[in-house]
């Protein structure tokens, strides 16, 4: 019942597997758009559980700064493409 | 772990997964939701694995990309042969990426990565010049968001 870094990895691939096939299924930029917060979710969530698990020794905080890193890159990158795609979008409806 | 942090983390793994294939697969019950799901559940796996403030820098980062998600609406598309092709590719990729997870001994890999190594860039960027790289991140982020809003003013 534990949990190890095989089963944060398990989460985060599903995660990261989900946003990639959202980058390739959707044909509009807007829906393709929501894969990148999975993509990048998976990831910090890769680092933060290798910064719990297997780098606790040498250093336990790198892998939570890049995680932080990753959710900031997030926000950004869709708040910028939302800016550039939104009348496209509103246009459509 | 424990068994509490354990039996957290495999509720928000739950609610994280169930978030994200709402996210993939709209469906107007949950597609209001679906992001916010993922949101709460990712920060809840931070937040189980020990990484509390990355937790609430994840939610409050991913709440707003929920909000902008359900600014745009969904986008409901046929799927097409190519987009099946990828789904198919993606699974492959998460069958082995699951294989690796299992399989591998992540203990003997103890690779420092050196100069370019998390842990060296974490220290440069977060250590010694950590208000340069706030004050560097803060204008970067007030430039992205004056470049949406120009972008958005000239397209209307």
């Amino acid at each position: 019942m534990t949990v190890t870094v095989a089963h944060v990895f398990v989460v985060a691939a599903a995660l990261a597997g989900g946003g990639g096939f959202l980058l390739g299924y959707r044909r509009s930029a807007a829906a393709a758009l929501t894969g990148v917060p999975l993509l990048l979710g998976g990831a910090g969530l890769a680092m933060v559980g290798v910064s719990r698990f297997a780098a606790a020794r040498s250093d336990a905080l790198s892998g939570q700064e890049f995680a932080v890193a990753a959710a900031v890159v997030a926000a950004a990158f869709v708040s910028l493409a939302a800016g550039y795609l939104a009348p496209e979008s509103e246009n459509r409806r | 772990m424990d068994a509490v942090h354990s039996l957290f983390f495999y509720l928000f793994a739950a609610m994280a997964v169930a978030g994200a294939a709402g996210i993939a697969f709209p469906h107007r019950r949950w597609v209001r939701w679906a992001p916010f799901a993922f949101a709460a559940g990712l920060a809840g796996l931070y937040a189980a694995l020990s990484a509390g403030f990355a937790a609430v820098v994840a939610l409050a980062c991913y709440a707003c990309v929920a909000l902008v998600l359900n600014r745009l609406g969904p986008a409901a598309e046929r799927p097409t042969l190519a987009g099946q092709l990828h789904g198919i590719l993606m699974a492959a990729v998460f069958a082995a990426l699951v294989y690796v997870a299992f399989r591998a001994d992540f203990e003997k890999g103890a690779y420092p990565g050196g100069s370019v190594g998390t842990a060296a860039v974490g220290r440069l960027l977060f250590g010694r010049d950590a208000v340069a790289t706030d004050a560097l991140g803060a204008v970067v982020l007030c430039s992205l968001i004056g470049a949406a809003g120009a972008w958005g003013l000239r397209r209307r």
